[in-house]
């Protein structure tokens, strides 16, 4: 069995470069906030550069930094290096709206029912519904099966349609405390704290 | 309906309007210059470990 073939620096800087518009805009939704996306855009950078061997030519460069990106920020919410937030002054910015008679969207309102989803649900339509990613690509990106990628997003429309509807923002999307820690992480806090 | 409708257009809409105007922005200097750096660092790591064709 062949090798797989790893791209000339000068082609892997290329790919990269072009790239980062896509880290910023999924960074940015992911986290609400553009000096912490624009963080995890060089984290990632950095982390995609020491990994390049790793990456096969051919294959999407795009996809694989997004699973770089949203590793990094989901470990980095663990340890409370970046946190879920939702950035007020850019966010006053109106969303098109689809019809002149229509209500516009605000960014600001969308960030923060963004904000008010799980992580996992957030990630969801980001891929699938601001980025246009397919189930399967998204799927691929945050590491779970198509049904739940398709389960998630469902989830995630009908609770911010909801939220958006009822302007029913709590506290979740106002601060900088937006970590999820789940009962495992839990776990693994305690066992640090009681580990030499 | 109908406005349960509006608003699932608006959502689609808003998303991806939120998502494709960070596309349409500038890349950061700062981003560009790390890259230049990292392939520079490359660069000279394989000059240094070339031997030297004089020895």
């Amino acid at each position: 069995m062949n090798k797989p073939q790893a791209l000339p620096p000068a082609q892997f800087k290329q790919q990269l470069t072009e790239a980062i518009p896509h880290l910023r805009a999924f960074g940015r939704s992911l986290s609400g906030d553009r000096d912490v996306a624009d963080d995890l855009v060089q984290d990632t950078l950095l982390k995609a550069w020491a990994a390049r061997d790793r990456f096969i030519a051919g294959t999407s460069m795009r996809a694989w930094t997004f699973v770089i990106l949203r590793n990094t920020f989901f470990s980095s919410m663990r340890r409370k290096k970046f946190s879920a937030n939702y950035d007020e002054l850019v966010a006053e910015r109106i969303l098109s709206a689809p019809a002149p008679q229509q209500e516009p969207l605000h960014l600001a309102d969308l960030q923060r029912g963004l904000m008010e989803l799980s992580d996992d649900q957030r990630e969801a339509i980001i891929l699938v519904g601001a980025g246009g990613y397919s189930y399967e690509e998204a799927a691929d990106i945050s590491n779970c099966a198509v049904g739940t990628m398709k389960s998630r997003v469902s989830r995630a429309r009908k609770a911010l349609e909801a939220i958006l509807e009822e302007g029913r923002f709590t506290s979740a999307s106002d601060g900088h405390d937006n970590l999820t820690a789940t009962a495992l992480e839990n776990i693994i806090g305690a066992v640090e704290k009681i580990a030499p | 309906m109908k406005s349960k409708e509006d608003m699932q257009e608006r959502l689609g809409l808003g998303l991806k309007d939120m998502y494709s105007s960070v596309l349409d922005e500038p890349l950061p200097d700062d981003m560009l210059a790390l890259l230049d750096q990292l392939e520079e660092n490359d660069n000279s790591d394989v000059n240094s470990s070339r031997p030297d064709e004089n020895e």
